[in-house]
This record gives C-alpha cells, sequence and structure tokens, in this order.
C-alpha cells in the first residue's frame, strides 16, 4: 500500500514536471483556487483538510482555499457566482441544480454509495418496512428527504411525516418513531446517547433500491473548459488526501478537529472518529483498496428518476452533460 | 529441607511460619471486613451526597418549571389580548431572577389567524428586559426542538442544555409548556402552542464546584443524551457525551452506566475512572424534572488512604513483632540447647577417649539436666569399665606373651631345621606343625636311632592349649627317652612303653594318638606302630598310593592294655610316607564341611611323581587352605613327608 501510494505520488510530480515545461503558458501555478464544502469542518471532508494540511494540494502545483460550509452557506451561490472553482454537492441535490439549468458538472464522484438511513427503535416495534404505517416518520430539509420520501411511496406506506430542522432529540423523546439519519453522523450521535445497535431497526436506503451516492466535487462546465488540468491536478490531489487520512487516522482526526476548533464548532473525536471510519466504507466500499471517482450512468440515472418521480423536475440533463471524467481514478 | 538444621532454626521456623500465618489469615479478614464496611459507609455518604445535591437542585428547576405551567393554565384559558401577552411575558423575565428569557410561541394563525408564526420573547440583556420577535422565516421555530419536541409528546419538557450565544455564551436550558384551546363543544382542547422560560445552568458549575468529595474526588452531571454538563475537564463539557468516553476508551462499563444513568436509574458502581485512570466508586441518580443524572465520583484509593495508613503501621509493626519474636525465640532456644550443645562436645571428647572431660555443669532438675545426670553417670560408669578393660587386657596380654614363649618353647622341642640331614642322600624329610592357638597339643619328632635307622613319629594329644602342649612335650620327651634307651626295640614296644608312663599319674585323663615307625635306611624295612592315630599314606615308587591302616592299639594314656603290635613293611627308595593329623583332614571350611581324606589322597594323587616332600607338605597345606578360606583354623595342622631315597637310588 505505500508503496503504491509513493507511485501515485511520483506519477503526477513527473507528469507536472514535464508539462509545466511544455505547457507552461496554459495556466498559473500561483493563482489560488478555491473549494467550498456543503457543510460544516469534519471528517466527512477528512480528504481535503488533510491534502491541504499536508501540502499535498501545493504539491500538485494549485494554491486551494477551504471555505467552510455550513447552514448560512450555499455552496451552489458560492460555484455559481464564481466565490469558488469547485464545490462539493449531495449527487440527488446536483441532478436537481443540472436540471434547474445550471451548467453544474461533477467531475470526480467520490461517495461510492448511499449513507441514509432511516432508524427506529425496536422498542416501538418497528422491525420491517410495513411496520412504518401510521407512525411519526422525522425527516430533514429537501435533499435529505427525498429518497425516504420515494422509499415511503414505493412500499405504499402510510406515514405521519414531520419536518424537522435539525437533531435527533425529538426521536429520542420519542416524539417521532421514525428519523432519517446518515451513517456517518447522526446514526452515531444516537448511539452515543446510550443506545445500543441491537435496539435500533435500519432501513439503509441502499439496500431499499435507492443506492445513490451522496458526495462528489462539481464545478461549473466553463470552469472545466478552462482549466482541464487543474480540474484534474485538484481531483487527484483530494484523491490523495483521502489517501493519506484513510492511512494515518490519528493525524488525519487531529486535523480535522484542529479545523473545528477553529469554526468554533464543538470536536468530538469520538464521533469524527467513527465518521472517518464511515467514509472509508463509503469512499472505498466492500474493503475496496482502489480509489475510483467514476460516476456510474445507473446512479446518476436513479437519481434523476427520484426527481422525477417525486415532481422536483420534469427532466434531467444527459449523463454526458452532467459528468466528465476527470484524472486517473475516473476509469470505469 | 530441615533435617539438617540446628534446633534453634528449626524451632524458629516453625514458630514463625506459624504465627506469620495466623497474623496473615487476621490481617486479611480485618482487612476485608474493614474495605466492606468503608465502602458500604462511603456508598452511604455517596448517596447521601446525591441526594442532597439533586434535592438542592430539583429546589430551583421545580419553582422554574412552575412559572410556564401558570402561564399555560392561565393560558389555556384563553387570552386573545396582545397587550396583555407581552405584558404577562415581560414580567415573568423581569420577576424572575433565575429566568434568562420567555416566550409564548403560537401555532400558524393561533394568535392571529393571518400569522404563521407569532412568538413574543423577552429577555433579559444587561440590566434591560427586552422583546425580540422569533417570528424569523429561516429560524422556523415551529421547527425548533424546544417547540417541537413538547408539541409531539404533548407534555412539558426540559430541553438538552444549549449554549446561548446571545446570552453571553452560557449553558442555558429551555422549559418548554404546551398549552391549547378550550374548544367548548366537546370539552377538548387542541394545541395551541408553547411557553418557554430558559434558565442559565451556570449555577450549576457552582453547586458542584462546591461539593467537597475527598481529594480528587468530583461530581458531574448528564443531559438526558448523556453529554456532560458539568465535568471537571472543560474540553468535555457540552461537547462529549459519556458514551463518547466509553469508546474512545473501549470501556463498556463507563458506556452501561452511561445507559444507566440516561434511563434515570439510581446505583452504585466501580470503575476505571477514564479522566484519572484511578478505580474509583461512583453513585449515580437522576433529576425526576429534567431527566438529566449526576454522579459522585470517589477515587477508591483515597476512599481507602486511611486503611492503606492503617495497613502500612500494621504491616510494620507485624514485621517489627516478628523480628522482636524471632529474638526471643533465638533466645530461648539457645538458652535450651546451649547445654545440650556443651553437652555434645564433651560427648565428643569422651567419644575421642577422654573420659575426664569435664560435662557441662547444669542447674536445673528439667529434662536437660536429667540428661546431664545420665550422662555423668554413664560417663563414670564408661570410666570404670575402660579401666577394667585396660586390666584385662594387660592381663590378657601378659598371658598371651607367655603362651608366645611356650609356643616357641615347643616349637623348639621339634626339630624344625630342613633338610635335618644334609649330608645324608638317602632321606629327606619335611614337616610344619602350625597350632590352631599360641600353643598346640601335635607333635612330629624324627631321629637317628644310630646310622642306618631313623626314627620317626606323628602324634595328636586330646585337648588343645597349654596342657596338651605340656602333655605333648611330655610326649616327646618320652619317645626320645625311650627310643635311646631302648635302641633295638621294636616301634611297639617302645610305644608300650611310651604308654604305661603316660598312664602313670594321668590325672588329667589325657592322651595322644601316636604313630611311630622306624625305617631301616639300607634295607628298606619299615617297622611302625600306630595307637590310635590317622593311617599315614604311603606312595611308593611306582606312584602308587596306600595307607597304612592297621591300627594296634588305643592312643597313649587311655589305659594300660596289651601291649602295642609292630606292623612292618618294606619300601624301595623313590617311596614317600606321609603322616598327618586330624588337623588336615578334618580342616573345616566356612560351611562347616571337613576336607576329609578323599581331597588328601586327590592331592597327593597330583603330587605322585614328586620327590620333595617340602614340595608334598606345602601342596597339602596349600590345599588345606585353599578349602578353609577364611574360616577359622579349628585344630592344629601338622603333617611329616619322609622321602625315602635309599643307598641304591643315592648312587645311581
Amino acid at each position: 500500500m505505500p508503496l503504491k501510494t509513493k507511485q501515485n505520488l511520483l506519477i503526477p510530480i513527473v507528469w507536472f514536471c514535464c508539462s509545466f515545461l511544455l505547457n507552461a503558458q496554459s495556466f498559473t501555478v500561483n493563482k489560488p483556487i478555491k473549494l467550498v464544502l456543503h457543510w460544516v469542518p469534519q471528517a466527512q471532508f477528512a480528504g481535503y483538510y488533510v491534502a491541504l494540511e499536508k501540502g499535498i494540494y501545493q504539491k500538485f502545483g494549485l494554491d486551494l482555499r477551504i471555505i467552510t460550509g455550513g447552514p448560512n452557506v450555499s455552496v451552489n451561490d458560492c460555484v455559481t457566482s464564481g466565490r469558488a472553482e469547485f464545490g462539493t454537492y449531495f449527487l440527488l441535490n446536483a441532478t436537481k441544480l443540472a436540471a434547474q439549468g445550471i451548467p453544474l458538472i461533477n467531475i470526480a464522484q467520490l461517495s461510492r454509495r448511499s449513507a441514509l438511513i432511516l432508524v427506529a427503535k425496536k422498542s416501538s416495534g418497528i422491525l420491517k418496512p410495513d411496520d412504518l404505517n401510521d407512525r411519526k416518520i422525522g425527516l430533514y430539509q429537501e435533499e435529505f428527504s427525498d429518497i425516504p420520501l420515494a422509499f415511503i411511496k414505493n412500499n405504499s406506506l402510510d406515514v405521519n411525516i414531520i419536518p424537522i430542522a435539525t437533531g435527533i432529540h425529538i426521536f429520542l423523546h420519542g416524539g417521532t418513531d421514525v428519523t432519517n439519519v446518515m451513517w456517518y453522523n447522526e446514526y452515531h450521535t444516537i448511539l452515543n446517547c446510550g443506545y445500543n445497535p441491537d435496539e435500533l431497526t435500519t432501513f439503509y436506503m441502499s439496500d431499499y433500491g435507492f443506492n445513490v451516492p451522496e458526495d462528489g466535487i462539481y464545478c461549473l462546465r466553463s470552469t472545466y473548459d478552462a482549466n482541464p488540468e487543474v480540474c484534474k491536478r485538484f481531483v487527484e490531489a483530494t484523491m490523495e488526501g483521502w489517501r493519506y487520512a484513510f492511512d494515518h487516522p490519528v493525524e488525519a482526526l487531529d486535523i480535522i478537529i484542529g479545523e473545528m476548533k477553529e469554526a468554533h464548532i464543538p470536536a468530538n473525536l469520538a464521533h469524527q472518529q467513527w465518521m472517518l471510519a464511515r467514509m472509508q466504507d463509503i469512499i472505498l466500499p466492500n474493503g475496496q483498496t482502489e480509489f475510483t471517482t467514476y460516476l456510474t450512468p445507473d446512479a446518476y440515472e436513479m437519481s434523476g428518476k427520484i426527481l422525477i418521480e417525486n415532481g422536483s423536475v420534469k427532466t434531467v440533463t444527459s449523463f454526458e452533460n452532467f459528468y466528465v471524467p476527470v484524472g486517473k481514478y475516473a476509469e470505469k | 529441607m530441615l533435617r539438617n538444621r540446628t534446633l534453634r532454626f528449626k524451632l524458629s521456623a516453625y514458630i514463625l511460619t506459624g504465627t506469620i500465618l495466623v497474623m496473615t489469615v487476621l490481617f486479611f479478614y480485618y482487612y476485608s471486613v474493614s474495605r466492606k464496611l468503608i465502602l458500604e459507609s462511603a456508598r452511604k455518604n455517596a448517596q447521601h451526597l446525591t441526594m442532597e445535591t439533586v434535592n438542592s437542585i430539583e429546589n430551583v428547576f421545580r419553582p422554574s418549571a412552575k412559572i410556564p405551567e401558570n402561564l399555560a393554565f392561565v393560558l389555556d384559558n384563553g387570552i386573545f389580548d396582545e397587550d396583555k401577552l407581552h405584558c404577562l411575558v415581560e414580567t415573568i423575565v423581569k420577576k424572575n431572577s433565575e429566568v434568562f428569557g420567555s416566550t409564548v410561541a403560537f401555532e400558524p394563525g393561533a394568535f392571529f389567524p393571518d400569522q404563521q408564526r407569532y412568538a413574543p420573547y423577552y429577555f433579559k440583556n444587561g440590566e434591560q428586559v427586552v422583546e425580540s420577535d422569533l417570528n424569523d422565516p429561516a429560524y422556523n421555530y415551529h421547527l425548533q426542538d424546544w417547540y417541537q419536541i413538547p408539541k409531539e409528546l404533548d407534555k412539558p419538557i426540559w430541553s438538552e442544555p444549549y449554549f446561548d450565544e446571545g446570552g453571553g455564551d452560557v449553558i442555558m436550558a429551555t422549559y418548554s409548556v404546551p398549552f391549547y384551546w378550550p374548544v367548548l363543544e366537546n370539552r377538548e382542547t387542541e394545541f395551541r402552542g408553547i411557553i418557554t422560560i430558559d434558565i442559565s445552568l451556570v449555577w450549576l458549575t457552582q453547586v458542584f464546584n462546591n461539593l467537597s468529595i475527598y481529594e480528587t474526588g468530583y461530581g458531574f452531571l448528564l443531559s438526558q443524551s448523556g453529554k456532560y454538563l458539568v465535568h471537571p475537564n472543560p474540553d468535555d463539557i457540552m461537547n462529549t457525551s459519556i458514551f463518547d468516553i466509553a469508546e474512545l476508551h473501549r470501556d463498556q462499563k463507563i458506556r452501561d452506566l452511561g445507559r444507566k444513568m440516561v434511563r434515570g436509574e439510581t446505583g452504585f458502581m466501580t470503575i476505571v475512572d477514564p479522566f484519572s485512570g484511578k478505580e474509583v466508586f461512583l453513585h449515580f441518580a437522576p433529576f425526576p424534572s429534567s431527566g438529566y443524572s449526576m454522579g459522585i465520583v470517589i477515587p477508591v484509593d483515597e476512599l481507602l488512604a486511611d486503611l492503606s495508613h492503617l495497613n502500612r503501621n500494621i504491616g510494620i509493626i507485624g514485621v517489627l513483632g516478628i523480628l522482636a519474636l524471632f529474638g526471643v525465640i533465638s533466645l530461648i532456644s539457645g538458652r535450651i540447647t546451649e547445654p545440650i550443645r556443651r553437652l555434645s562436645g564433651a560427648t565428643t571428647l569422651i567419644g575421642q577417649g577422654d573420659f575426664n572431660a569435664a560435662l557441662p555443669k547444669i542447674d536445673t532438675n528439667d529434662e536437660i539436666g536429667q540428661l546431664m545426670h545420665s550422662f555423668e553417670k554413664m560417663q563414670i560408669a564408661l570410666a570404670e569399665y575402660i579401666e577394667n578393660l585396660k586390666r584385662t587386657t594387660a592381663d590378657k596380654e601378659k598371658i598371651e606373651g607367655e603362651l608366645r614363649i611356650a609356643h616357641d618353647i615347643q616349637m623348639s622341642i621339634i626339630p624344625r631345621t630342613f633338610p635335618p640331614f644334609p649330608d645324608r642322600s638317602d632321606v629327606d624329610i619335611y614337616g610344619i606343625l602350625e597350632s590352631a592357638k599360641a600353643v598346640g597339643g601335635d607333635l612330629y619328632d624324627f631321629f637317628l636311632l644310630d646310622e642306618d635307622r631313623l626314627g620317626a613319629a606323628i602324634g595328636d594329644v586330646s585337648g588343645k592349649g597349654v596342657p596338651a602342649s605340656l602333655f605333648m612335650a611330655v610326649t616327646r620327651t618320652l619317645l626320645r627317652a625311650k627310643s635311646m634307651n631302648m635302641k633295638n626295640a621294636s616301634p611297639g614296644k617302645i610305644v608300650t612303653s611310651m604308654d604305661i608312663d603316660l598312664c602313670t599319674e594321668n590325672d588329667a585323663s589325657m592322651f595322644v594318638t601316636f604313630f611311630y615307625f622306624i625305617l631301616n635306611l639300607k634295607t628298606g624295612e619299615l617297622e611302625y606302630c600306630n595307637a590310635g592315630h590317622n593311617p599315614p599314606f604311603v606312595l611308593d615308587e611306582n606312584s602308587k598310593i596306600t595307607a597304612l591302616d592297621t591300627v594296634h592299639g588305643f592312643p597313649l594314656g587311655v589305659m594300660e592294655a596289651e601291649p602295642y603290635q609292630t606292623g612292618k613293611i618294606m619300601i624301595k627308595p623313590g617311596t614317600r610316607i606321609v603322616l598327618y593329623t586330624d588337623g588336615v583332614t578334618e580342616a573345616e571350611n566356612e560351611a562347616r564341611e571337613l576336607f576329609k581324606e578323599k581331597r588328601l589322597l586327590d592331592t597327593l594323587k597330583l603330587m605322585k611323581d614328586v620327590q620333595d616332600p617340602k614340595e608334598i607338605t606345602l601342596a597339602v597345606k596349600s590345599a588345606v587352605k585353599g578349602f578353609t578360606l577364611e574360616a577359622e583354623q579349628s585344630d592344629d595342622l601338622t603333617m611329616l613327608v619322609i622321602t625315602y631315597l635309599g643307598g641304591n637310588f643315592n648312587q645311581e
């Protein structure tokens, strides 16, 4: 594994040196580029922070700045306005935006599987999807709720939907019977409010035909057309960052916790540790060791289908218009 | 292992081992009982302290909770006047020092039918109470926990504590109480909104800081979800839950503790405190109103510090006591064993022969004293015995010396120079006489009667020792005397004459078997007389062996009987005459078997061609010795061998 990493490092360096000599006028090394993340600093974005902190972007000739996301930051505004060249989106969200006419393209699909779970307490008698009939389901905002709603529809469930803004306390108090959570995030919070996994019923959306992966890297098509090389380097450097984070979890968590403290966000090591481990399960599922950033047409098609069926959009843009394979990890 | 140790060592080892054993058992019993008592008392103290704290905190939570509850009661009966509502909320914040802020938040259209959100909020801003409106679409209070949870649960609830950025970054908690429309038609009610009060929880930290729990013991407070609200480690407050700590430390026990606490259980546990790494006792109990839970942590080592101190002192006293005991045992056992050791030294001297060695003086009359007296008596008896023995030995040595002289005399009266007639070539003689005792009763003799005649005899006196030797001397003297006086008499006549003399005044009733012959060296004529003696063997010139088995009468000295006859044979040169006593044939080995004539004959057969009388004699002797081996010689061993070489033989 370390050997491979070295190779992975070596190739871009050699390539970089050659292309710099041959093609020096095609881009400027020192021009800063910006990435906007779709949430506050946490292990979900470990790869970016680690690549930045460990100088991997710099090594790839990139001067990257990260714009911290959060409740008051709209990734899409940043990207469309040009405040950031790159942004991270959920596939479903990006599909919707692209369908609405924003010239957004996916240049790397990091997440390989859906992390969305509907979770219920076994003590409430919910053991299978049918048990959800007549129950209160707490659902977060749109980008999290599209798939659970499709699941409900698909299973012909008659449920009482409670929109919720944030948190799992209403679920813990019994204000809702079921809630949608992310495997790498709120699911762990529930466990660490004292519920054991065997006391919970989990419906992984990926197990019910809704395996729509989430995190991906996006930019405007114009950005890509202007500087495909920068895009390629950015994607490859990011994946190097993830490689380093997975190989050095303690160091990676240190970096993340540092970022969180800087952003005045409560930094919970146990929670970030869980999140980093789950991100590895999501980016490298089934014990895979090689990264792939390829977006499968199936995933995109499913994403579009969900949006069309729930009436969010009438039609989606073509796969070719939506996805551009960038960098060496983008092979099928 | 102890076998070769001194008595002092053994005594010390046994007594000290026993004492240490008893002390150890006592110590552990005392320790476990004390520990149990201390823990039990600590448990009670912790329980007491926990309950006291719970009560004092509840005494703040409960009255605070009454405020919105009372307002809800008022609102349930319907208030639709905006000013009145504002006044009520403002008064609540103004009049209650613990209340930081308060609101009455309505369901969509519940206050003003056309208004989606209506929630007048009053809060303290420094000394002032100011108004704010929560009607912000981005905030959307209908989706906030403080609104949504009591609404869904249909009951009042204390929120999870939170940092209030507006209120100066202090920990706050909100108490939310739902209120309802009166629906008069069917006497039911309909949810209308939520009344809240926000109270700061800073004072909670103060309450916990004021708890005095040993040196480093502390109290902590968990929210409903297990988050630390009060804890000595500031990084964990409002950030980490007890389950996070359990996960980071991979400690299932802490997770179990957390589960019990968030479920509102009360209990007592022993865990390893992840913050100090020490074993701690922990008592926990819930706050019934808020669902928070608190724990009191007591480090075990501090709890047991007094006991440990006591243990150390007891340990030191114990070690000193054991050393003192060792000293006393050493002293006592030394006192007891000292005379024994001195006695042992004295007896060693006695054993080495110093019978006058001084025995240690013992004044006591205990076992040791008695032993010493016994030894004294023994020493005296031994000295006497040895004195006697010395005397007896001296006497015996004297007798033995005399016997040696007697033996020498006895030996001197029989011819022992061989060859006896070195200048004669017609005869050769060799004889041995080995007494079983210093002096014996056997005899042999030979002498030339004249130029041509050789006289030779062998005899065996009954009994042994000095009497036998004297009788033997008499016999030999008589033989010489008679032979010289009656030069031409036949052996029979001489033997008869000797018998008469020996029988006279033979008070000791001794007798002697006797064989006497006269050999005419010129003619080879051999006349002989056997008075009860073992028949001699004749090895003739052809190596044929015959026994001269004619016996002419009783041994000499038994009785005066018929005159003894004389036998006569002719022998040729080369003939050997072997005379012997029963010391040869009746020699005994260790199995008490006899040598017997057969073995003698077998030996002689081996020597049938040997002329040298010495060689024949020694061959028989060595055969006898080879048979008896180590067995004690029971009788005199006497042999006389005469080899007749004759004139002709000599000439050849």
